[in-house]
């Protein structure tokens, strides 16, 4: 089932939770919803379950406008944070449930509910288990029993509020994998929040990235992460370094350096940021155009290699190279080396962020660059 | 011999608890309760077994005994059931909602705890009299309340419901909102979530107020007295009974009659208990 999400605004008093949100979800699509807590994911799953009423905006499930129907008659799987399991009743009598609070004549009769529950306990593989509590059900268990009674009622949409949240790393992983595989063979849409992006990025086929009741970018996986549209979306998608910088002409300059490091006609015009992930950098010869850092620390974890590298402004940077046989190389800490973002992406800077950056010193080599130019005394230090 | 002894020794010696302090908690436990339970108690059956069991019996088989404490449980058992129920929906709206004059409501309810009982059996004895407020409205429809069984019940009701309200509302407030939502979006309506899943999951608790309500209005002297009537026979409960035998210097009579609500009441109570364990198992 698609569904079609049109200017949804949500208030909760005076917060502002979600901020006209359009969005289009295509059948059978495993989409993640991510962001920052407050930024409106959980939220958003709720209003199209139903849980949380709108005031303004759409939800549509096909043709269907979900907004005029209950919880009850949406039809969605809902799957709960904390499960949300009936402590009261067997796992085989949680699974019913939702057959069983039926109409009559749309109830199913005893032989089918056990029958389903039997598919069902066979599908999340908790074969066996059908008589037992939840109280007497590890968490991944539990989570599992979650997923089967949401998919017993045949939901339109399957939507997991962090479903893994609760649960250790490692049952993390597995139910993770397993989700996957799930959703391959039963082909339910199904959304799932996470405040996580490297469960969102392995487990989605498209993330939907938000902050503060916005949507700031919708892609696949390799989208948002590869050409974030936004800083947020590139600072929430891993840990990046932030380096000052300027765009003249269509070149990207580092500060305090003269041979731009890209050109292109997209780049914004003036004093821009920077952004690279740690394993985006290459250390380079000393004629490339780069940035020359000061090793501060190295340290080496199996086959990567961490540096900690002071720059010229003062700031340190990260970065994270392979560490190859055939490159083996020790960087001694004091040495400066020249690196360079291999792939990185810039913004227009906004904000005062960086304006404790140094002024731009005259620079005897760069007659009225303007660019500022401590890299000399930086190196000249680092010699010593 | 000695260096065999030593380590033998050493394991002789109980290993240490966890959780520590079980010997003085259970010492102080067992101290506290007998002078002030056991021993009273077992003053009353001490008492009461001076008649002999011929006497005990005649005592306990006598009309006015036996309709007195029947009269004393079946008025505490229906008052505690109303309690059950309405105490139930009470503590509800109390943890489910908001509204104006909540907290006012919230300590109007623990009232019956602090107000002398013997004021409010007074107040209402004013208000349900044939002349009384709500008495007046009642009486054209034929319905006397007060110097009847029905004034009693009302009494003992009015006392007992803090004791459900005041147990039902933390588990009512545990019992997440997750669990009403999962069954709405598993298409159940309302009334299949009360009574499929919010009820079995705070039964246990229900089950413990309407105890403890029921115990206090087995033992309530204080407001059924005023609104009762006294009528023996007809709305005399049992522990006025015992008083007027005290008043009548008859100790042992009185103590007879202490000593069957006693053992009647620890039964009850042990069979709620039970039942009460049974519920949670299942909860």
């Amino acid at each position: 089932m698609n569904i079609t999400i049109r200017d949804v605004h949500k208030h909760y008093g005076g917060f502002h939770a979600l901020r006209g949100i359009d969005l289009d979800i295509a059948s059978g699509e495993l989409l993640a919803l991510l962001g920052p807590s407050g930024s409106g994911k959980t939220t958003l799953l709720r209003a199209i379950a139903g849980l949380e009423p709108l005031a303004q905006g759409r939800i549509l499930f096909g043709d269907t406008d979900a907004t005029a129907l209950s919880v009850q008659q949406r039809k969605v799987g809902f799957v709960f944070q904390q499960y949300a399991l009936f402590k009261h009743m067997t796992v085989a009598d949680n699974i019913a449930f939702g057959l069983k609070v039926r109409a009559r004549k749309l109830r199913p009769n005893d032989a089918a509910i056990k029958q389903r529950v039997d598919e069902l306990l066979e599908l999340v593989q908790l074969d066996g288990l059908d008589r037992r509590y939840p109280a007497q059900l590890s968490g991944g268990q539990k989570q599992r029993v979650a997923l089967a009674r949401a998919l017993a009622i045949e939901p339109r949409v399957l939507l997991l509020d962090e479903p893994f949240g609760a649960l250790d790393a490692k049952v993390r992983k597995d139910l993770r994998r397993w989700l996957r595989k799930l959703h391959r063979e039963t082909g339910y849409t199904t959304i799932f929040v996470t405040h996580d992006q490297e469960e969102a990025l392995e487990l989605a086929d498209r993330v939907v990235v938000m902050n503060k009741g916005q949507i700031e970018q919708v892609g696949t996986t390799d989208e948002v992460y590869d050409f974030p549209k936004t800083p947020f979306v590139f600072d929430f998608l891993g840990t990046p370094n932030v380096l000052p910088g300027i765009v003249r002409d269509g070149r990207v300059y580092l500060d305090g350096s003269t041979q731009p490091i890209d050109s292109g006609a997209h780049y914004p015009s003036g004093l821009v940021d920077i952004y690279a992930r740690p394993n985006d950098f290459r250390v380079v010869d000393a004629n490339v155009p780069g940035l020359d850092a000061q090793v501060l620390e190295t340290q080496r974890t199996g086959q990567r290699i961490r540096l900690t590298l002071s720059i010229n402004s003062g700031e340190t940077l990260e970065i994270d190279l392979p560490h190859l046989d055939a490159e083996l190389k020790v960087w001694q800490t004091g040495e400066t080396i020249r690196v360079r973002p291999a792939n990185f992406s810039v913004f227009a800077r906004t904000g005062a962020k960086h304006s404790s950056a140094p002024d731009p010193l005259p620079d005897e080599s760069i007659p009225g660059s303007g660019i500022s130019h401590t890299v000399a005394e930086h190196r000249a230090r680092g010699r010593n | 011999m000695s260096s065999i002894a030593a380590p033998a020794d050493a394991a002789r010696r109980a290993p240490k608890r966890a959780i520590p302090g079980f010997g003085p908690t259970l010492g102080f436990t067992v101290f506290y309760l007998s002078v002030l339970v056991l021993i009273p108690l077992a003053g009353v059956f001490f008492r009461a077994s001076g008649l002999g069991l011929e006497g005990l019996w005649n005592v306990l088989t006598g009309p006015r005994v036996l309709n007195a404490l029947s009269l004393s449980f079946g008025a505490a058992f229906i008052a505690a059931l109303i309690n059950a129920v309405f105490g139930g929906v009470v503590a509800w709206v109390f943890v489910r909602y908001e509204f104006p004059g909540k907290r006012l409501l919230d300590a109007v309810i623990d009232l019956p705890f602090a107000l002398p009982t013997a004021v409010a059996g007074i107040a209402l004895t004013a208000l349900y009299a044939p002349n009384g407020w709500i008495g007046e409205l009642l009486t054209p429809l034929g319905i006397k309340v007060a110097y009847t069984r029905l004034g009693i019940i009302v009494a003992l009701t009015f006392i007992g419901l803090p004791f459900v309200v005041r147990t039902v509302e933390p588990v009512l407030r545990e019992v997440e909102r997750d669990l009403e939502e999962a069954a709405a979006t598993l298409g159940a309506m309302r009334w299949h979530t009360i009574t499929r899943v919010i009820l079995p999951a705070v039964l246990p608790a229900l089950v413990t107020g309407f105890a403890l309500s029921f115990a206090r209005g087995v033992g309530e002297y204080g407001s059924v007295i005023f609104i009762a009537g006294n009528f023996p026979n007809v709305t005399e409960i049992a522990p006025l009974l015992i008083t007027i035998k005290l008043d009548e210097y008859d100790y042992r009579g009185a103590t007879a009659i202490a000593a069957a609500m006693l053992v009647i009441s620890f039964v009850l109570l042990l069979v709620i208990n039970l039942l009460q364990a049974w519920a949670r198992r299942r909860a």
